[in-house]
């Protein structure tokens, strides 16, 4: 007899559910998983401010970082009776319209999370790629330079507490573009100016899902929000992104029940 | 470089990289108040974008007489027009023996 994994142990045991749309339902030890998490990980970050942000985003909260541009059909249309609205594909936008057309003082750092909807050409079933999803992100501002040293200084700490949970994986300069398939020219560009890094593990299934990213916006994020930095000529903007759902699913996958019950029991 | 070519490897990398510098200066740069030289960050200050990277490739392909696949644009071999110099004007023999 095949033996069963964590992942689908804990389907049998109700605690995970993957729903028929793409959702995921969560109970027992993959809750206090996903819980554990992102508490480790707001420790990683140390003090920054903290916003939890809202499903619906404004279109033009989107319009104005350009989204449409690179992801035409990417953001999840709802409506409720005339009422119609669209659903985050990501959460750093809240934090830019939060911060829009205001003068800061830099090094700035905020951590955002909320849900976020991705309809990746239908692959909602597949394991890790669902329709909704929770992201922890954590958004900088300041000097060019700062910003890439906090991006060095991120991958660091990623890699340590993997390896500190025993969770395999690489961190490896992106292929898909951060800002939509836009073009060669736009794809390459950001390959060469590293814009994107992601940690990347393998599932069970062999398919590599990538649970966290390192981006740098260069002025992308600020020029369009009219940010300004005070006393600062140019302010430069990165994230960090966790997808908590993958990393309880990477974490349960790898290390099994028991180690994870070790880690958050 | 194209075949036939029987200059030394120190010459074919210098006049490819004054071909470069030229051809950056001239074309992608008309009209801006920058001038580059051989070692100048390529990619700080906007100085290519996402249309101009296409017109570099181009020229640099039709230099070298082959496609670059996308693997090879990365940061190491595009610094600078010095760097694309070493990287592209060496010989396939001399790629066999680069570590990756």
């Amino acid at each position: 007899m095949m033996k069963t994994g964590p992942i689908e142990e804990l389907q049998r045991q109700g605690e995970i559910v993957f729903t028929a749309d793409g959702g995921l339902m969560l109970g027992g030890l993959p809750l206090r998983l996903l819980r554990w998490i992102d508490a480790q990980l707001l420790q990683l970050a140390g003090c920054v401010s903290e916003i939890q942000c809202p499903s619906l985003i404004e279109r033009q909260v989107l319009e104005r970082a350009s989204y449409f541009e690179s992801f035409p059909h990417g953001a999840t249309r709802v409506e409720a009776g005339q009422r119609s609205g669209l659903l985050a594909p990501a959460i750093c936008y809240h934090c830019f319209a939060k911060l829009a057309n205001a003068q800061i003082e830099t090094p700035a750092g905020f951590t955002c999370v909320g849900k976020c909807y991705r309809h990746e050409n239908g692959a909602t079933h597949v394991l890790g790629r669902l329709w909704e999803f929770t992201m922890r992100e954590f958004v900088f501002l300041a000097t060019p330079e700062l910003v890439h040293q906090q991006r060095r200084d991120w991958m660091e700490r990623v890699a340590s507490f993997a390896h500190a949970v025993g969770l395999k994986g690489e961190i490896e300069l992106a292929t898909d573009p951060f800002f939509g398939e836009a073009g060669r020219g736009k794809k390459l560009l950001q390959q060469i100016k590293e814009l994107k890094y992601e940690f990347s593990v393998v599932m069970p299934d062999g398919s590599k899902l990538a649970i966290a990213s390192f981006n740098l916006h260069e002025t992308f994020f600020t020029s369009r929000f009219g940010i300004v930095a005070a006393g600062a000529s140019e302010t430069h903007s990165a994230c960090v992104a966790f997808g908590l759902e993958r990393w309880m699913l990477a974490i349960l996958a790898q290390c099994g029940l028991e180690a994870v019950g070790q880690l958050c029991g | 470089m194209k075949s036939g070519d029987d200059s030394t490897p120190i010459s074919r990398q210098n006049q490819f990289e004054d071909g470069l510098l030229r051809f950056i200066n001239t074309e992608l740069l008309v009209g801006s108040d920058l001038a580059i030289d051989a070692d100048s960050a390529l990619f700080a200050d906007g100085v290519i974008d996402s249309l101009k990277i296409l017109y570099l490739l181009a020229f640099i392909e039709s230099a070298i007489d082959r496609t670059i696949p996308d693997e090879e644009i990365v940061m190491k071999h595009f610094r600078s027009v010095r760097t694309i110099a070493e990287r592209f004007t060496r010989s396939h023999r001399d790629d066999e023996n680069w570590s990756h």
